[in-house]
């Protein structure tokens, strides 16, 4: 494949046609040296593409190179590096991954290069300056094995489906969570300087402004969210189970800065109670050595019939809820962007129960809604959905 | 293949921002073939530099003593402009927009890259400011979350009776560089500065 600094064009490719195409999702996708996947070029079809083949033999390598050009990331490590094919003592200089892709009526083009000292992106041939730049280009959603850790795992889980989804519908919210995080930082080195009350000032008004604004859209955005997976769980478990979803804006209960913000407050009545907050929490916080509270703690609280989900849910509820989570974060892009995202698959459905997988295939079914799902066994997937395209993945080499 | 002598100029002049390697190496053939007479002037060029040095008065770049702007009879010697960078103040300049003095810090507050306030040029800005001439102060440091708490530390400092504190007016986008900014954009930033507190 061309070096990293190259643009190499798919043929066909080129600014879309309105009406050429009513087909929403991925055309054609490409590896090299991607992890297990030495070399890939695959046509996708809308609707269901299924990709099979034993473990360890490079399907989930598919969908993580999805994943990369949708979000600039893996959904399996943070380590980029281990995405650099490797054969013996050999490591390949460059993992690359391209996918040409419709949405809104145009067609494009998005690469992504994968070396050991970082990783670039490009949107239609032209280099991105930051990975923020990529995300909500082409929105996805993942369904993994470990998903359970939605609702049983560290809130870090949960934050960062939050994260993700807010990063693809609000451009705004995305910057405003970005800047904020560049002031966290900078006061958690003046935690660890023991700086002057001087600095500390100049930089909690930095946070203070920017959670101001984020904060709100984040409120907003679980609202949403809350009211579909709601909605999933009744459909899912044949209204048996309720469930809240809620914002923990992570402050502990006793600070004013909830309610305020549960309350819809603006962002210029919560940037001053904020400043206030984290400056008399800083005795405390440079005991701890970081900053205690803030939105990099917030959380989505579930609880399922006004229990607390993440201790007293059982496996079956647990499960239940973190599908939901899943469904609602789909739904939510779909209903803010007009257009249904990809959907990524990794070996979920045959974890499911009846009750369960008949809601999730009605879903994958739906007309206008791209699926990657991967499986060890097609036959059971085949007789209950159709598939419209089927790939055999072996030993690092995708046919279909 | 190519001399070590000639590609020892291709590897600095490969160091100047937006100078790929195939330019560099252009720049060094063309002065090659220029003969002795260029390279001479160039060499001459770049001595030479050895005689700036940054003005004592505001932090930008002077040749024996205090700068232009600040040996200059400035029309408003009430105002002051804060820019982090030397260029900043060439590209305020080329508004023409603005006729007070300047004060450049040397970067922008980041405790987590070790600079601290201490790091900065604060200690002769306070003292300029102590003087009592300036009755503004414009803090136009870069658009992001370093260049805005920067700004709010400095005014934390300074205030005092008699002093107006102005930051830079919206314009300039989030994150964008005042040195790349156009100069139509600089002189809207500048017409829209607004009190740092209070509004
Ligand atoms: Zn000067």
């Amino acid at each position: 494949m061309a070096s990293p600094g190259q643009s190499r064009q798919l043929p066909g490719t080129g600014p879309g046609i309105l009406g050429e195409s009513t087909a929403v999702g991925i055309e054609r996708l490409g590896l090299r040296d991607f992890r297990l996947v030495r070399t890939a070029d695959v046509d996708l079809a809308p609707g269901a593409n299924l990709f099979v083949g034993e473990n360890a033999q490079g399907k989930t390598t598919v969908l993580e190179a999805v994943s990369y050009l949708a979000r600039g990331r893996s959904f399996r490590t943070a380590r980029d590096r281990e995405c650099l094919a490797s054969a013996g003592d050999e490591v390949a200089p460059v993992a690359s991954a391209e996918a040409r892709f419709q949405r809104h009526g145009s067609r494009r083009l998005v690469r992504a290069a994968i070396t050991p000292s970082g990783k670039t992106f490009w949107l239609d041939g032209k280099a991105l300056k930051t990975v923020g730049e990529l995300w909500g280009v082409l929105p996805i959603v993942t369904f993994l094995p470990d998903d359970l850790e939605l609702v049983r795992g560290a809130p870090a889980e949960r934050r960062l489906l939050l994260d993700a989804l807010l990063a693809q519908v609000d451009p705004t919210g995305l910057a405003a969570m970005q800047s904020f995080n560049a002031a966290l930082k900078q006061r958690n080195a003046l935690i660890r300087d023991r700086a002057s009350a001087a600095q500390f000032d100049a930089w909690e008004a930095q946070m203070a402004h920017w959670a101001a604004r984020l904060l709100p859209r984040r409120q907003r955005l679980i609202e949403r969210l809350g009211a579909c997976v709601e909605q999933h769980v009744q459909v899912l478990s044949r209204g048996a189970e309720r469930v809240a979803v809620t914002h923990d804006t992570g402050w502990p209960a006793a600070s004013p800065i909830p309610a305020l913000v549960t309350d819809g407050a603006k962002a210029s009545a919560l940037e001053e109670p904020l400043a206030r907050a984290w400056r008399e929490a800083r005795d405390a916080d440079q005991d701890r050595l970081f900053t205690r509270h803030g939105p990099h703690r917030g959380d989505l609280s579930l609880r399922i019939n006004n229990r607390d989900a993440r201790v007293y849910a059982s496996q079956g509820q647990a499960r239940t809820l973190a599908l939901a989570l899943r469904l609602g974060e789909r739904e939510l892009l779909e209903q803010i962007t007009g257009e249904p995202p990809v959907l990524l698959l990794d070996d979920v459905l045959g974890e499911l129960d009846r009750q369960r997988s008949e809601h999730f295939i009605r879903l994958l079914s739906r007309d206008g809604v791209q699926s990657l799902l991967t499986a060890t066994d097609a036959a059971p997937l085949e007789a209950e959905l159709p598939i419209a395209a089927r790939f055999t993945v072996t030993g690092g080499t995708v046919r279909r | 293949m190519i001399p070590a002598a000639v590609e020892a100029l291709i590897a600095q002049f490969a160091r100047f921002p937006g100078v790929g390697r195939r330019s560099a190496e252009r720049m060094a053939f063309d002065l090659l073939a220029g003969g002795a007479d260029r390279a001479d002037t160039l060499r001459l060029a770049v001595e030479r530099l050895s005689d700036v040095s940054l003005c004592p008065e505001c932090g930008f770049f002077a040749e024996q003593g205090r700068c232009l702007i600040c040996s200059q009879g400035r029309q408003d010697r009430h105002q002051l402009l804060v820019v982090e960078r030397p260029m900043d103040v060439i590209a305020f300049e080329k508004t023409a927009g603005f006729r007070g003095l300047y004060h450049v810090l040397g970067g922008h507050l980041s405790p987590l890259k070790g600079i601290t306030p201490d790091k900065l040029r604060l200690i002769s800005l306070y003292a300029r400011l102590d003087r009592g001439d300036i009755t503004e102060l414009i803090l136009a440091t870069s658009p992001s979350v370093e260049g805005d708490a920067t700004s709010l530390y400095i005014a934390g400092q300074v205030e005092r009776e008699g002093l107006n504190i102005t930051r830079l007016g919206r314009g300039v986008p989030m994150g964008g560089s005042l040195e790349f900014s156009d100069a139509g954009t600089l002189r809207l930033a500048l017409e829209g500065r607004r009190g740092l507190h209070g509004s």
